[in-house]
């Protein structure tokens, strides 16, 4: 018989294709639109009009205590140095806080310099602003409008900009340092940084199933960061990957597929059976099997009993270990031929 | 398997006592922090000591993710920087000689190029009571020669003048043949990960990236093998696998515009196709020899393109961004059919031996944001996601239901595809600098073509409201609510399932009503203490589904408090609290038998910590404790009378666990370089598990159905344990 059957229309496919390059051309247009407009576009960052530029040593006259600390930071090393590159960068101090002759005129005066944090004059879009003229690259190219920016997070609520702060990426530290079992200190910073206003998912990577998170202290190797993109991506719950699985592939590659024989939610979505943050059941597993495979397998074949304990029905092997997947092991896809039942 | 790198982590601390000797004798102090090392001044800091554990250790649990054997631990850590030269470079290490030690290295200058290099273990311990009857060779996992693997079969099948397996002489005969042939086996694997990254930015605007990783997983992990219904071997599979990832990125950036391209190619290789292992249940004939796939080579392949601008309108921003992965697999197939059985092939009808498996999916998102006035901001945007199956489909005449035993007729592989499309508009409007608030909405379609045989689409709107406030610079407060609406488009037909009745759908795609709501509050009004408190609830009601999950709700409560009472003295304490909920009707076959389950999740967590300058700059302690405690029930009960056997439900027994950590660590400030750093640690683990406590390599006391009594397990368990670590280090820092 006829084994080989194209799967779906290449028509579909087709139009599919011309959407997505649509899409890329939509973008191009607009990017080279932008390049043309040669004229200063209004997103830019805020300015102190009238004020003109006074040079960091002017600054550390001052802020000499700041300077300092500065000096070791990366900042310190690129920004008003020789190592500076382009107009912005060599404007040191200034280039960040604003031109400073109106600040050195009246220091008091909350309109002669740009000030970052809560206490700052600037609303959050004009606070980042003065980062992303630098930083609206890499990472951060999908700030804008992103969830974390929607909500009026500034940069500063997690970095610090003067000095050293965490190993990398200048994360403030807003708990003092923990210790795991060993006694050695923990890297906890990202982990208490997010788990600021997300204490929950924090918490949950105490529960008895959990991946190897830094903060634990069980030798670990992830951090929040390790998934999740917090500047913006394209992804839900800002996962810095093109999909949820791909996301996890990275690591679990194993489980990519494609596969002979499919499971029709593992190709969806991962977080369909398991919880990523961490879960009171062997795997990450949301409920414990067969409940967890009932949620969809109720009646055909053998998978509709209750499949009660001991006792009080005849015993199944389905009660216990790995449940259904004691027999259904390659739960993720198969690729025997006699895989149909994902039991090969 | 844990012995297999001892060189490397043997280098590595002879690396850190090194640079410990190196830092500690001979070389001048710089100027400023830090030591000078020929024209470099170094800083960092080098930890040598070690731990001593006792107690109960022997489990799984305790042993997972880290290395806890008794012995030398340090760690390095030094950054040098070139006087008057933009060059540095890094160096760290940590915990060498064990499992789960790591290394990095970087050089670099400033605002041009870092070079990376980087080496990082887990370990993964599955099971320390494991044991086996099977001897492992290659792949294969056999049993005893004959005689005694005929003997093997006589016994499980109660031939041969043995008892039968079901009676207690039987079950008592193969409980003494296991139990004599058991051997211990290991249960773990290691992952060690070494990537090589370089990162060059030649101007202000263009950066390129490039990076290597090689992630390795060794060692060995419980799988399951059916040797007839419900009989089940589980085997000690070995594992070695491997993959490679390299990605390149090259960017050109400027203040109004960016563009990003990147590509990512991830190969998976596993040095085994499959493994096959000898039935107890029939050591002769086409019976004796079962197999299964492992997990198939494969290879992944993303293109990315992702750019940004600024617009002159209306302070307006646009981004956008694309890809296209393809995915593809075409491992060779296994036999289809168990050796020895006539008709055995590894093709399908077409005669094809391998799968050609291809899937593709192509990604596009853009997004416009704007703020045509000062105090609105409008973001609109759209996502287009397909899993686009370009597989052939296959068929194959007959397959091995269990070992040796043909099920006949032709079985033909799907093609499952789905398309995802969103499209979204937010308005934030914030009045002044104290409110915030946000109203949205989004539509959100799927596609799916031959899921359950069918093409239908799904269809949700989703309305969404925020409101941040900030009255005050120390208070602030955020709710969020989110209310969607989900239909199952006609295109799935009113009988959902074949056999199924009217009203079951999956969770994924059935009709749903969400409501979520999300509050968070932060108190920062005094500076010794600042309180925060945090509220969640969510509920999906899956209204128009009478069987499967119906309704999924959850909530959490939560505080965290940080006090400082005394300048010497710093308290935090952090609770959460969480419920969950998924309640669902299973048909049980007939909706006489249907029944309703509720599986319930709750979660007490709590940590609390203190932080002591007992004598400042000298002597310092620092004191946790950290609790978590885990329930989860099932209760299960029929929804009519007049269930009869294997039709009935009843609750299964709660899973408890409860973890507790306390630690102490006091460090002494010997010198200003040199300091003193000793812990002590306790540790309890608990957990009552209906799933896994039973587990033996025999179960047929436990199990007493036919099935159960000849199935043989690796018997691994999750033991409670009560340990206390000590542990002490001397630090210095260059």
């Amino acid at each position: 018989m006829e084994s080989r059957v194209s799967p779906q229309p290449q028509g579909r496919r087709a139009a599919h294709m011309a959407l997505a390059w649509t899409l890329v051309g939509a973008l191009g247009i607009l990017v080279v639109a932008s390049l043309a407009l040669t004229s200063p576009v209004e997103a830019a960052a805020p300015k102190i009009t009238g004020a003109t530029y006074v040079g960091s040593d002017t600054c550390k006259g001052c802020h000499a205590e700041v300077a300092e600390k500065m000096e070791r930071s990366l900042h310190g090393k690129l920004l008003g140095t020789k190592l500076s590159k382009g107009a912005l960068q060599v404007q040191g101090c200034e280039g960040c806080h604003g031109a400073g002759s109106k600040h050195m005129e009246n220091p008091a005066d909350p309109a002669g310099n740009f000030r970052f944090g809560k206490k700052s004059p600037l609303i959050a879009a004009d606070q980042n602003d003065m980062c992303l003229q630098c930083h609206a690259r890499g990472k951060q190219i999908l700030w804008a409008g992103s969830a974390h920016e929607a909500r009026d997070v500034t940069c500063v609520t997690c970095h610090t900009v003067h000095g050293p702060a965490s190993a990398k990426n200048q994360l403030k530290l807003v708990k003092q340092e923990r210790y795991d079992s060993r006694s050695q200190l923990l890297d906890a910073v990202e982990y208490d940084l997010c788990g600021q206003c997300h204490q929950v998912k924090a918490m949950q990577f105490q529960r008895s199933s959990h991946m190897p998170m830094t903060a634990r202290g069980e030798g670990g190797k992830m951090t929040c960061g390790s998934c999740h993109n917090p500047h913006g991506t394209t992804t839900e719950k800002l996962i810095d990957a093109v999909s949820i699985n791909e996301s996890c592939t990275t690591c679990h590659a194993a489980k990519r597929g494609p596969f002979l024989w499919e499971h029709a939610p593992v190709l969806e979505n991962c977080l369909n059976c398991h919880q990523a943050h961490g879960s009171n059941l062997q795997s990450l597993l949301k409920v414990q099997a067969p409940r967890l495979c009932q949620q969809c397998h109720t009646n055909s074949g053998h998978n509709y009993r209750p499949y009660s304990p001991p006792g009080l029905s005849p015993p199944s092997t389905r009660y216990y270990n790995r449940s259904c997947v004691n027999c259904h092991s390659a739960i993720h896809g198969s690729n025997h031929p006699s895989g149909v039942d994902l039991t090969r | 398997m844990w012995q297999g790198r001892r060189w490397v982590g043997v280098a590595g601390a002879a690396a850190v006592a090194a640079t410990l000797c190196l830092g500690g004798f001979g070389l001048a102090p710089a100027a400023d922090a830090g030591t000078q090392v020929l024209d470099w001044n170094v800083t960092g800091s080098v930890d040598v000591g070690g731990m001593y554990t006792f107690g109960d250790r022997n489990s799984s649990k305790f042993n997972d993710y880290r290395d806890m054997d008794n012995g030398f631990l340090g760690e390095l850590y030094l950054k040098g920087e070139k006087k008057d030269s933009p060059y540095y470079f890094e160096l760290g290490a940590k915990n060498p000689t064990r499992d789960d030690q790591s290394y990095e290295g970087a050089f670099g200058r400033y605002g041009l190029f870092n070079l990376e290099l980087e080496w990082d273990g887990v370990r993964h311990v599955l099971g320390e009571d494991a044991g086996t009857i099977f001897q492992l060779n290659g792949s294969a996992f056999s049993l005893p020669p004959p005689p005694l693997r005929t003997t093997i079969q006589q016994i499980f099948t109660g031939t041969g003048g043995q008892p039968s397996p079901t009676s207690a002489a039987g079950r008592a005969n193969i409980s003494g043949t296991i139990n004599g042939l058991l051997r211990p086996v290991e249960l773990g694997f290691n992952t060690n990960v070494g990537t090589l990254g370089f990162k060059l930015t030649p101007t202000e605007a263009l950066r390129f990236d490039l990076e290597y990783s090689n992630r390795r997983n060794e060692g060995y992990r419980a799988q399951s093998a059916t040797m007839a219904s419900s009989v089940v071997a589980e085997l000690a599979i070995p594992l070695d696998q491997t993959t490679h990832e390299a990605k390149f990125g090259a960017e050109y950036a400027k203040q109004n515009y960016a563009l990003r391209f990147n590509y990512t190619a991830s190969i998976f290789e596993n040095n085994f196709q499959s493994y096959r292992w000898d039935n107890p249940v029939s050591t002769t004939g086409t019976q004796a020899r079962g197999e299964f796939s492992a997990a198939p080579d494969n290879m992944a392949q993303t293109f990315a393109l992702t750019g940004r601008a600024a617009l002159p309108w209306w302070r307006t921003n646009v981004s956008g961004a694309f890809s296209y992965t393809t995915l593809r697999q075409d491992e060779t197939f296994n036999t289809n059919v168990a050796a020895g059985l006539p008709g055995a092939t590894n093709a399908d009808n077409a005669g094809m031996t391998s799968p050609d498996a291809k899937s593709n999916l192509v990604a596009g998102n853009i997004l416009l944001t704007s703020r045509p006035i000062n105090s609105v901001t409008a973001t609109a945007r759209y996502r287009f996601f397909e899993y686009e199956n370009d597989t052939p489909m296959h068929a194959f005449t007959n397959r091995v239901a269990q070992n040796g035993n043909v099920t006949a007729g032709t079985f033909t592989t799907n093609a499952e595809r789905y398309t995802r499309q969103n499209a979204g508009l937010d308005i934030v409007w914030r009045p002044n600098r104290q409110v915030s608030v946000k109203g949205g909405y989004e539509y959100e379609y799927w596609h799916r073509g031959d899921f359950d045989g069918k093409d239908f689409g799904t269809a949700e709107n989703i309305a969404k409201v925020a409101v941040d406030l900030t009255p005050v610079n120390w208070f602030l407060g955020r709710v969020s609510y989110t209310y969607g609406i989900r239909n199952l488009g006609e295109g799935y037909g009113i009988d959902p399932l074949a056999g199924n009745g009217v009203g079951f759908y999956k969770f994924n795609y059935a009709d749903r009503v969400r409501n979520r709501v999300d509050t968070l509050f932060q108190f920062s009004r005094w500076e010794t203490f600042t309180p925060s408190f945090n509220f969640s609830y969510a509920n999906d009601n899956f209204n128009n589904s009478a069987y499967g999950l119906t309704d999924d709700t959850n909530y959490s409560a939560g505080v965290s408090l940080s006090w400082t009472p005394l300048k010497w003295l710093t308290l935090s304490a952090d609770y959460t609290y969480e419920n969950h909920d998924y309640t669902q009707v299973i048909r049980g076959g007939a909706n006489a038998n249907a029944f309703k389950t509720r599986s319930n999740d709750q979660f007490n967590i709590l940590s609390v910590g203190a932080i002591m300058d007992v004598i400042p700059k000298k002597l310092d302690l620092n004191l946790s404790y950290g609790v978590t405690f885990g329930y989860t029930d099932i209760n299960s009960g029929n929804l009519y009378a007049g269930c009869v056997g294997a039709a009935c439900a009843f609750g299964y027994p709660t899973v408890q666990n409860v973890q507790q950590a306390a630690r102490a660590v006091a460090r002494y400030h010997l010198t200003e370089k040199l300091s003193l750093r000793g812990g002590f640690a306790y540790e309890r683990f608990s957990e009552r598990n209906f799933a896994r406590d039973p587990m033996a390599p025999f179960m047929g006391y436990f199990d007493t159905s036919t099935a159960g009594s000849q199935s043989v397990w690796l018997g691994a368990t999750t033991p409670s344990y009560e340990t206390y670590t000590i542990a002490a280090f001397l630090r210095y820092e260059l």
